[in-house]
């Protein structure tokens, strides 16, 4: 029947044919929004300690956010996730030596802009 | 047939004919009349269609709307427009059941948003390359653009805030590029203003880009405050890991002093000690206690 055919077309082309929305979420993107949230966590808690740094946590967080608007994930996730790994690491190997670890990283993510 | 012309009278009068004069009135080449003809057919299948539970991809209220802007600006007539669907509808479905009917309007329907859809991509496609022929001029169809296809919102945000610093001024008229950062910051929501750069959320706080979108103004305002609490935030977080390694040193401390102590009936009590003038640097220092604990 000539309508069913034409829905079919219709819904095809509604497949094909609509752009999508930012590319979709690769794990590339997860990685890097990781990776930003992480730098972001660190270079917060450095400069809030005294460590002075180029960058500051601020664009960190923007960075990660258009990431996060552009390949459409959740930046609040991967900021609980640095939250909670540099916990865990807090609670195994003591305060001073995590702390003394964020400000080494916080340096090291200056470094790879 | 007759049962079908009693219930809507109106809507079955106008459905005619398809795919032709449909086709052809959209290519601009006929009078507005023959435009307004098929436009009204157009959308009172639509409007049949989705009153019965045939879910189409845009309301037929844009297309009656573009019948009503027709009239007003080409005086083209209802009457005519209405007799003829009439007639086209009255010709072509003489010999048809009930269902049949029924089932022409829905391609009617079908059809005629399809073709909608292609004229307004094909509308959309000259937009764009006109904007592209305009030797590189930045207006705001290319931002759109720039936006659909880039999906960066704080670039285009900068570009705008940087274009007109003031905005437009407390009681200047709108300009269009202010009017789409608010369309802009509409679409993006409240975590693509996260994006957004200090500069770009200030300025918008600072100076009015838009007439009138109060979405726009409470998100860039809330936006704001959320960079305010924020930086409280980090502050505090920041503070409260220092705290914590200031506590598992005094801690530490402590114990070493009791195990070099190593006296009966004696403690130690270790403080930490924050002299003035020396931000964020303290030192730890401890003391045996004698037997009252002092």
């Amino acid at each position: 029947m000539i309508r069913s055919i034409l829905f079919t077309a219709v819904s095809v082309s509604l497949c094909l044919g609509v752009p999508t929305v930012g590319h979709a979420a690769s794990k590339e993107d997860q990685k890097n929004l990781r990776g930003l949230a992480e730098c972001a966590y660190l270079v917060r808690i450095a400069e809030g300690n005294g460590v002075q740094l180029k960058t500051n946590s601020s664009m960190w967080d923007q960075a990660k956010a258009n990431l996060a608007f552009q390949a459409q994930l959740d930046a609040a996730r991967a900021d609980e996730e640095a939250r909670a790994k540099f916990k865990r690491r807090e609670r195994v190997l003591g305060s001073e030596k995590v702390m003394q670890e964020i400000i080494r990283g916080a340096r090291n993510c200056e470094s790879q802009i | 047939m007759q049962a079908l012309r009693r219930l809507r009278p109106v809507t079955a009068a106008f459905i005619g004919c398809a795919a032709f004069p449909a086709a052809a009135a959209y290519n601009g080449t006929d009078s507005y009349q023959d435009l307004a003809n098929t436009t009204l057919e157009c959308a009172t299948a639509m409007q049949y269609s989705e009153d019965h539970g045939e879910p189409l991809r845009f309301s037929s209220a844009v297309l009656f709307d573009e019948f009503r802007e027709l009239e007003r600006e080409h005086g083209v007539s209802r009457e005519v427009a209405a007799t003829w669907a009439k007639e086209q509808f009255d010709s072509l479905t003489a010999n048809m059941t009930q269902s049949q009917a029924e089932d022409y309007i829905y391609d009617t329907a079908a059809l005629c948003e399809e073709l909608t859809i292609e004229r307004e991509d094909r509308r959309i496609a000259a937009e764009r390359q006109q904007a592209h022929e305009q030797g590189g001029e930045i207006n705001v169809p290319f931002l759109r653009e720039h936006f659909a296809a880039n999906r960066n919102p704080r670039l285009i945000a900068d570009y705008i805030v940087d274009r007109h610093p003031g905005g437009k001024g407390r009681m200047g008229d709108p300009i269009p590029e202010g009017e789409y950062l608010g369309e802009l910051v509409v679409e993006i929501g409240k975590l693509g203003v996260q994006a957004l750069s200090d500069a770009a959320i200030v300025a918008m706080i600072t100076d009015p880009y838009w007439q009138y979108n109060p979405p726009a103004t409470r998100l860039a305002t809330e936006e704001y405050q959320r960079r305010l609490r924020v930086l409280k935030f980090n502050q505090r977080d920041a503070q409260a890991w220092a705290g914590r390694v200031q506590a598992e040193r005094r801690s530490e401390m402590q114990s070493m002093a009791a195990r070099s102590a190593e006296r009966w009936g004696s403690s130690v009590k270790c403080t930490n000690v924050a002299p003035k003038g020396l931000e964020g640097k303290s030192y730890t220092s401890c003391r045996t206690l004698d037997r009252y604990g002092q």
